[in-house]
């Protein structure tokens, strides 16, 4: 049984986009001296990129061991970086930049996860299968499927938790203006993220997370 | 963490506080429940849902056993969904996504409850048939009363508002206060313990757990068969069991603080045992699960009712 093809074109463009749009950041955080989370946007590219190729198999160029090895290597990155955190905070923490920067770490570990799954359990095959738009159940998993359940569960809270901490970046209006004449200059500032620093367009980064989880739940819904 | 831009603007705009406060208890459960509309979303997104069949052969049978006014909207409603497929389903998905970012995003949480209610209500009668509760099919250790009816009694209990003066005990009752939420609690369980002792399929539990394996991993299908073997020939006795428990957990909440907090935790170890063994986590591996069915729905509501321990009298939380 196939899925609407509209559908998995339309999730494909969204990938596209997304990888484009956080290839843009990394190029223009650093012209801009703009903080910026660089792996995590380079995770977002790779993600983008191979969903897109996934859903769509005209836009499948590069080989899938090309992407196992690059998201083993993400995975890898996102677990050191998941134990160095634990390691200098440790693992509880009340303040919400704690709760931050270890969901940060692990949700990502996560992504990186589950994009090597569905490379290695042969996931784009299947997307190639017949009429090059049909996805079915992941080759050889019928029985193994506590792990795929469990990157749906955490992928699926990660979505709803960063829409949440959307609001966490609306711009205060900061009273104390300077007034010139007849117009007042009013210095808009985003509040307080994670850490300091002038931070690139954070609710879009957040966006495209959210949008790369929406993806990722729905491609592994597909291949249970 | 900061972002600068500066505007020039002829009329100064007010100061505005959006200064962001971690989740809370309720917070957090609004966002659980958000993840379960979330993954409803996603569940609707599979192909078996754009087709004809879903209409006709998944919403269509909940008629049976319904009274009549009822029975027939669901069969116009389901030949209706069934013949125009793709932009039906269409519909439903962006609906949930909807609710559920809306419950996820704060300025949005009020409309996206209130929808959800509205929203449950309607799937409630005409796709899940009542639950059944009507027809006689119901069995609580399948869903019964429903998975979706719990969504909206979870939206009500988990609205962003305070009612009394008092700090309340579990995080439920404070949008509908401490009696209201007592009986809401007592209602549905009760309901289960009522449906589980007097339905019919309660009795039969070894047809309805032998009947689950279908098309799942082959160690859920084993899973089913051992149950349905342990429960062969003892239905009377099963269900005798389930309803006292179900009872118990129904009067729970009446209790003090100690046995009350025994009880919710029976309530969970009882959603879970449900959600594993009955429903199959929803039939979610067998590519035609709507949602996750009420297993986490019965979790999310005993956590909502949980005893929390204040540390001391204080005043009224406002928001």
């Amino acid at each position: 049984m196939s899925e609407p093809a509209w559908i998995l074109d339309f999730f494909a463009a969204v990938m596209l986009t997304v990888s484009a749009y956080c290839a843009a950041r990394l190029a223009t955080a650093r012209r801009l001296r703009r903080t910026l989370h660089y792996d995590v946007n380079v995770a977002h590219v790779a993600m983008g990129m191979a969903m897109a190729g996934m859903l769509s198999p005209p836009l499948n160029l590069l080989p899938d061991t090309f992407w196992e090895v690059c998201f083993a290597g993400l995975a890898a990155w996102f677990t050191w970086r998941s134990a160095s955190f634990v390691a200098r905070h440790g693992l509880t923490g009340r303040s919400s930049d704690h709760v931050h920067g270890v969901s940060h770490y692990l949700t990502h570990l996560v992504m990186s996860g589950s994009m090597l799954y569905m490379y290695v359990t042969g996931v784009p095959a299947a997307a190639h299968n017949a009429t090059g738009i049909v996805m079915g159940p992941a080759r050889g998993t019928a029985d193994f499927v506590a792990l795929p359940l469990v990157f749906i569960v955490v992928l699926s809270v990660s979505a709803v938790w960063h829409t949440d901490a959307l609001t966490r970046f609306t711009p205060v209006r900061v009273a104390a203006a300077t007034r010139t004449g007849g117009a007042t200059t009013v210095v808009i500032t985003a509040t307080g993220g994670p850490e300091g620093g002038r931070w690139l367009a954070p609710r879009l980064e957040t966006g495209c997370h959210v949008a790369i989880c929406v993806a990722m739940v729905f491609m592994l819904v597909l291949v249970l | 963490m900061n972002e600068a831009v500066g505007v020039d603007v002829a009329n100064p705009p007010m100061a505005t506080d959006v200064s962001w406060g971690r989740p809370d208890r309720r917070r957090t459960l609004q966002l659980a429940l958000a993840a379960l509309w979330f993954l409803d979303a996603v569940l609707q997104l599979q192909p078996f849902m754009f087709t004809r069949s879903f209409g006709q052969l998944m919403l269509g049978p909940t008629a049976r056993g319904n009274p009549g006014a009822i029975a027939h909207s669901i069969t116009d409603i389901s030949r209706s969904i069934g013949h125009h497929s793709v932009g039906a389903n269409t519909v439903f998905v962006l609906v949930q996504f909807l609710i559920a970012f809306g419950i996820a995003y704060r300025p949005t949480v009020r409309l996206a409850l209130a929808g959800s209610v509205v929203w449950s209500l309607m799937v409630w009668w005409l796709g899940e048939g009542l639950g059944g509760v009507l027809a006689g099919t119901a069995s609580p250790l399948t869903g019964a009363p429903g998975a979706v009816i719990l969504y909206a009694v979870l939206a009500v209990l988990l609205w962003p508002t305070d009612r009394g003066r008092t700090e309340a005990p579990f995080t439920a009752a404070r949008p509908v206060g401490i009696r209201a939420a007592k009986v809401v609690w007592f209602v549905i369980w009760a309901t289960m313990a009522a449906v589980a002792l007097f339905g019919s399929p309660t009795r039969h539990p070894s047809n309805l757990l032998s009947g689950m394996g279908a098309g799942e991993p082959g160690w859920l299908a084993a899973l089913n068969h051992h149950a349905a073997d342990l429960v062969a020939g003892r239905g009377s006795m099963v269900a005798v069991i389930v309803g006292v428990v179900l009872v118990g957990v129904a009067l729970g909440v009446f209790l003090p603080a100690v046995p009350a907090r025994a009880l919710v935790a029976v309530a969970v170890v009882v959603g879970l045992a449900v959600w594993v063994v009955g429903e199959d986590f929803g039939t979610i591996f067998s590519r035609s699960a709507t949602d996750p069915n009420s297993g986490p729905l019965l979790v999310l509501l005993a956590v909502a009712y949980w005893p929390i321990r204040h540390a001391a009298p204080g005043p009224v939380v406002a928001g």
